[in-house]
């Protein structure tokens, strides 16, 4: 049988209402600030052999979903029950991009087949390590990033199974959390489960399988179009990260060799560092993401994003590269080296259409973490947030500010939920002037968060390489790099390195600068009145409206001094051409 | 000849009065439409003039103009006009809002900008040239002043006056309408917030304010900015309407003081009030629609029902249960994030003029785009070329292109078919596969919104009944129903209309609610009881300033609950007597069980919190039960007008379908599917498993054909 044409827009109607639902159900039922503030996770709906159908949420955990199911599949296959869910999160055996990427997988039984699996991933405050929060600079080892758990049956017919509960209960710093989550986590996909029953009882179990493929298919051939309008050849780029936190003044290499032939195309990693003892390596799942989703990104973000791109992608990728990294090394900071790595894709791409070119987010981003001993109610907590970046310019416009390309969630959190759960003040959330990469189109601009300690914390900071804060494109500028700050101002004022750990004092203060976006073109093409705008939204000073843009604004900030602007931008373009 | 509208109590709080008439009026996108009832004859009128967007008073004067010379009426004789408007809405949607300025903590300035919780469509996820929504307030007049409070509302800095009135002093001459005042923590502690008021006031008289803790006190920053920003753009734009809309009424001759507007809480408000709240005015027009919803379920005796309300753009639809609708605190308009409660209604961009085109993936798409009244759908015959989804149900036989409007617009069966077959030729279609397509394809969308709307609460579809108005809402409802398994539909009697009916149908609300934060578990039931009684005082107080008697206020308590570390709460009702211990258990299980339903699973080995204590009154209104038919005295047994051929895929393709004249039809009679009931401001398709019937309220009742199940 044959699912025709309007059938199958009906069926994939259906999907993306049943994983949305999962989606806000996660979100709406989780327990912890990470999942239900900042929105860290997401959900999926695969086929029977585990290949992604439609998925909802975080779009970086597509390749993810895919190795992680499989490997439950090798595991426990045939002796899958309806009511099971299992649970996994060791990055060495499934999807997981790094350890606190716990994954929930539901089989779907129908009379009898497994037709589907509902899965979800979601972020945990902590599951054990080193430090609080589980992902920590000093971490060597896969084994000092938390709890290893290699996909075991969670749940059954007959409930939660207590033992594994237990010993997750006793391996996170915030078990109440820990286990809110999971708990809706598995409800998102028992709900996603008896949807899809419905959906078979209503259309037929082949036309709803057979949709599956379908959909996948389509996502493939949707990406060979697009790639067809990319001319062919060869290009290259290359970024780096200032060192591992572990080899100091070691840059660490990212590079990448795209070739493109018709609707073929290959990312070549061979060229990029051999693997690092700190813990910015990246697993094959986290470096195929950057690429497909910079490529999907780049040519038409409306691309599916399911398990088609992955049958299209060809990668060179050997074992033992930091794009490649082997048993038993650290991951915990994947983040800002992926956001790197999607961002050399990106220059790459740019390289075979400039008049598509696009400049990166600031790639300095990452996360913190303070560990309390004692939060407001008097029990132990791990405050968890995301270092945002601003995305960079494009022929289309200005980059947006506080968001990534990766996924557009916000990352920062509420003050007034931080600072009502928290032993904590937020004492300046604000945007950064002259932060942006300036050009025609000026990359977003960087913010300001700084917090006042009222206990003891452990403190740790994670982020991407910080002298190279971003590139821009086609002649725009690069933007300012993150930094963090403790005690900012007084005698025992500390510069943190991109990688850190410290133990904290009431009173300290940490002020954190996210990276701007990169800049696309010549500043000097910037149209006047936008900068004039820029000048009186506070996000472009006036000296540097007049240094780098050439636009000289009225002392009332009324206007633009035409005459003069004319005057400096004629003069700047003299010089750059002589 | 009125043999409906006589039961007692629906004019009751009107003065008996021979000339007195009470009147609603929702002004849409296309029609401004007025429905009317004498109070003591109940004679009805109906009146559709078109909608004057540039100021949409015009067309409420027009309206009124002429229901004044069709009733020989004039406007001292209306004892109560409520009025539902899409002024805010527009204001928001178009950027034409007021010049507004925002004072925050000095040092926060990111939080508005970094738009917290907005999340981009699927579309969106990772493409590098994703924008936010534009602020309605640019960073240019947001000025940062002192003064803080802590989490627990301890002021930890002071407010300094002086550098509040050189804030406001520089918005001044930036030449702002109004200002929105959003302070960290106001929620617990409003006190300087309300100082800054005072400062803007003295300092800048005419200025309209907008405080974040009176317009929505809630933890979160981050929405209680975007709604209090939104407060301050529509603002001053909905007070001159209000205003000029009174002014140039009661010069007209309107002389009544029970002059309502809708609010998007599903309450009327008086317009003198309303001028205060307007960002409570954002879903004015479709709430009406959804109370109209309601109301005629109470008269069916339906609890749970599902409206669907389909015009030429839209379809906005909302689950309503246990004979209420539900609310929202995470409302949007145009990217703007509201969070003061809202009727809960899924808008989808697929009405009668949505078009039908192809798409980049090779799979046909119908909609957002519309082809709204110019030129319209291409049977029209106005120069449309793009098949809508209009065409597709002529092409399909269940409108008839020559009768439009009753037969007051002549359209082309033609036109529908060739622009039909000139999209699906891409695809190997011809004009009638193209349309089956169409019609499956907008079926599938619209069924798809209503399951979510009806899943996304737990509701069992089996379980609830449809109601569907609008112009084409009752041709797609029985397919709809049979997709999403809901085995009743009812059909008012002038679905057209609907909204401007809830107007007169709907109840003058008020919410109360404090915060609360404590273990169920083991509160104090005392503090519970205590916070219910004064809430209580304060809702017996307003419906005595609004003239209403203490026994007419109708009250519901609801307790908000959570597990301790969720941050989104389910209300669950309480008895109206003191809580005792037994209800604590009782409540208990409820919310477990309300948990296990939404989310799929619950905690009951966990801890409940209680989050806030919340009381609803509500004075009931009934001008009017549903608009009945205005049935012709010898109107006959209803039978058929006629026949013709329509397509149902359950019967193999297309096949003959009976057709009936809506204004020939009375209760008790039946009209077994395939059959097409045609009447002036709608036409209804009833689907060949299922049965028409009209009820003694003139409403048609569609159920499945019995034995073929539901």
């Amino acid at each position: 049988m044959t699912v025709d044409p309007i059938t199958l827009e009906v069926v994939r109607n259906r999907l993306g209402e049943i994983v949305g639902t999962m989606e806000r159900l996660l979100f709406h039922s989780g327990y912890s600030p990470i999942l239900r503030e900042s929105f860290d996770g997401s959900a999926c709906i695969l086929d029977g052999n585990g290949q992604a159908v439609v998925g909802s949420g975080m779009p970086i955990h597509l390749f993810p979903y895919y190795y992680t199911v499989q490997a439950i599949i090798q595991r426990h296959g045939e002796r899958m029950r309806p009511g099971d869910a299992f649970i996994l999160n060791d990055p060495y055996v499934g999807g997981s991009l790094h350890v606190p990427d716990v994954a929930i997988v539901t089989p779907v039984f129908y009379q009898g087949q497994r037709v589907a699996f509902c899965a979800s991933i979601a972020h945990k405050p902590d599951i054990g390590g080193l430090v609080a929060g589980s992902s920590g600079a000093g971490a060597r080892e896969i084994f000092h990033e938390g709890l290893l758990i290699p996909g075991v049956r969670y749940w059954t017919s007959d409930g939660v199974n207590p033992d594994v509960e237990a010993m997750l209960r006793h391996n996170s710093r915030t078990p109440d959390e820990v286990l809110g989550d999971l708990r809706a986590q598995v409800g998102c996909t028992r709900v996603g489960r008896r949807r899809l029953m419905e959906l078979c009882d209503e259309y037929g179990v082949e036309t709803v399988t057979e949709s599956f493929e379908l959909l996948i298919q389509r996502a493939e051939r949707l990406l060979r179009m697009e790639l067809l309008s990319l001319p062919d050849g060869e290009q290259e780029a290359e970024g780096f990260l200032d060192d591992d936190g572990v080899d100091l003044g070691h840059p660490v290499r990212f590079h990448v060799r795209i070739r493109k032939q018709g609707e073929e195309i290959e990312f070549d990693y061979s060229g990029s560092n051999p693997q690092v003892k700190g813990p910015v390596n990246l697993r094959p799942q986290s470096s195929e993401t950057a690429a497909a989703l910079a490529l999907i990104g780049y040519l038409d973000p409306s691309i599916p994003i399911n398990d088609g791109p992955r049958r299209l992608l060809r990668f060179v990728n050997p074992p033992g590269l930091v794009t490649n990294v082997q048993h038993p090394a650290p991951i915990n900071t994947y983040y800002a080296t992926m956001l790197l790595l999607f961002s050399c894709v990106q220059l790459a791409l740019s390289k075979f259409d400039p008049a598509r070119a696009i400049a990166p987010p600031g790639f300095s981003a990452g996360g913190i973490t303070f560990g309390y001993a004692q939060s407001r109610t008097g029990q132990p907590a791990v405050q968890y947030e995301l270092i945002g970046s601003s995305l960079g310019g494009t022929p289309a416009g200005d980059g947006a500010f506080g968001t990534s390309p990766l996924y557009h969630i916000t990352t920062s959190q509420p003050v007034e939920i931080l600072e009502t759960e928290y032993p904590l003040q937020v004492t300046r959330f604000e945007l950064l002037p002259d932060s942006a990469g300036d050009g025609k189109h000026r990359g977003g601009p960087a913010y300001l968060r700084e917090y006042r300690l009222l206990t003891e914390a452990k403190f740790s900071l994670r982020r991407g390489g910080a002298r190279d804060g971003g590139w821009g494109v086609v002649g725009g500028h690069g933007p300012r790099p993150s930094t963090c700050i403790v005690n900012p101002g007084t005698d025992c004022e500390e510069r943190l390195p991109a990688l850190a750990t410290r133990d904290l004092k009431p009173g300290d203060i940490v002020r954190l600068t996210s990276p701007g976006g990169g800049g696309y073109g010549s500043p000097l093409e910037r149209d006047p009145l936008a900068v004039l705008e820029d000048v009186r939204n506070g996000l472009v000073s006036r000296e540097v409206a007049r240094e780098v843009y050439g636009v000289v604004v009225r002392p009332g900030l009324d206007g633009v001094d035409e005459m003069a602007t004319a005057e400096v931008r004629g003069g700047r373009r003299e010089r750059s051409a002589g | 000849m009125d043999y409906a509208i006589k039961s007692a109590g629906e004019v009751s709080i009107v003065e008996m009065n021979q000339s007195a008439w009470v009147i609603g009026i929702d002004t849409g996108g296309t029609f401004t439409d007025l429905a009317a009832v004498n109070v003591a004859t109940g004679t009805k009128h109906v009146t559709k003039v078109p909608s004057t967007p540039g100021n949409p008073a015009e067309g409420i004067l027009g309206a009124l103009r002429t229901f004044s010379l069709e009733c020989g009426a004039h406007l001292g004789q209306i004892t109560f006009l409520a009025h539902g408007t899409t002024v805010a809405t527009n204001a928001v949607l178009e950027g034409r809002g007021a010049r507004a300025g925002l004072l925050i903590n000095r040092g926060f300035h990111a939080i508005y900008e970094m738009r917290a919780g907005t999340r981009p469509g699927q579309v969106d996820l990772v493409d590098p040239r994703y924008q936010k929504p534009r602020s309605l307030i640019p960073l240019s007049l947001t000025r940062g002043v002192s003064g803080r409070v802590a989490y627990d509302g301890a002021i930890i800095e002071p407010l300094d006056e002086d550098d509040v009135r050189q804030a406001v002093e520089s918005l001044r001459e930036e030449g702002v309408e109004s200002i929105a005042v959003v302070c960290l923590f106001s929620f617990m502690n409003p006190s300087q917030e309300e100082r800054i008021g005072a400062i803007i006031r003295e300092a800048y008289p005419g200025c309209r304010v907008s405080l974040s803790s009176q317009v929505l006190p809630v933890i979160r920053e981050y929405p209680r900015l975007s709604t209090t920003a939104l407060d301050a753009y529509v603002g001053p734009v909905v007070e001159r309407y209000f205003q000029d809309l009174q002014l140039r009424a009661r010069r007209e001759g309107l002389n009544t003081q029970q002059f309502y507007v809708m609010q998007s809480n599903g309450g009327l408000m008086r317009i003198v009030l309303a001028v205060h709240y307007p960002n409570e005015t954002l879903l004015s027009g479709p709430a009406a629609g959804v109370v109209f919803g309601t109301r005629l379920g109470e008269q069916t005796g339906d609890e749970n029902l599902v409206t669907l309300d389909m015009g030429g753009t839209s379809t906005d639809m909302s689950v309503i249960r246990r004979g209420g609708f539900s609310l929202t605190r995470e409302g949007k308009i145009a990217g703007q994030e509201i969070g003061t409660p809202m009727i809960e209604i899924e808008t989808l961009g697929a009405g009668g003029g949505a078009i039908a085109w192809i798409a980049k993936d090779g799979l046909m798409k119908v909609g957002p785009q519309s082809a709204g009244a110019a030129p319209g759908p291409a049977c029209y015959g106005k120069g449309g070329q793009e098949p809508t989804v209009t065409d597709a149900n002529v092409a399909l036989g269940y409108l008839d292109a020559g009768r439009f409007l009753g037969g007051r617009m002549q359209g082309s069966a033609e036109l529908a078919r060739e622009a039909l077959a000139r999209v699906g030729r891409g695809l190997g279609l011809d004009a009638i596969e193209t349309a089956i397509g169409v019609n499956r394809i907008v079926n599938t969308h619209i069924a798809g919104g209503l399951r979510l709307t009806l899943t996304d609460k737990g509701c069992d579809p089996s379980r609830f009944t449809l109601v569907a108005f609008g112009g084409s809402g009752p041709v797609h409802a029985w397919r709809v129903a049979e997709d999403v398994g809901i085995p009743r539909i009812i059909i008012p009697p002038h679905p057209g209309i609907g909204c401007a009916i809830g107007l007169l149908q709907t109840d003058v609300i008020h919410v109360y609610m404090q915060s609360y934060l404590v273990d169920l578990g083991t509160a104090l039931l005392g503090e519970i009881n205590e916070r219910f009684v004064s809430l209580e005082k304060r809702a017996y107080e307003d419906a005595s300033v609004e003239g209403f008697p203490r026994e007419d206020v109708r009250l519901v308590r609801q307790l908000d609950l959570r597990y301790p570390h969720q941050s989104y709460e389910l209300s669950v009702d309480c008895p109206l007597h003191e809580l005792t211990e037994e209800d604590r258990a009782l409540i208990r299980a409820a919310f477990d069980a309300q948990h296990e339903q939404v989310y799929g699973i619950s905690g009951p080995d966990e801890k409940v919190e209680v989050v806030n204590v919340r009381v609803r009154s509500v004075v009931p209104q009934r001008h009017t039960t549903a608009m009945q038919t205005e049935k012709q005295p010898d109107a006959g047994e209803g039978g058929p007008r006629g026949r013709r051929m329509a397509y149902f895929e359950a019967l193999g393709g297309f096949a003959e379908a009976m057709v009936y004249d809506r204004a020939l039809l009375s209760p008790g009679n039946r009209v077994p599917g395939p059959a097409i009931v045609e009447q002036l401001d709608s036409t209804t398709v009833i689907g060949p498993a299922w049965l028409g019937r009209v009820d003694t309220f003139g409403n048609i009742i569609i159920e499945k054909k019995s034995g073929e199940g539901a």
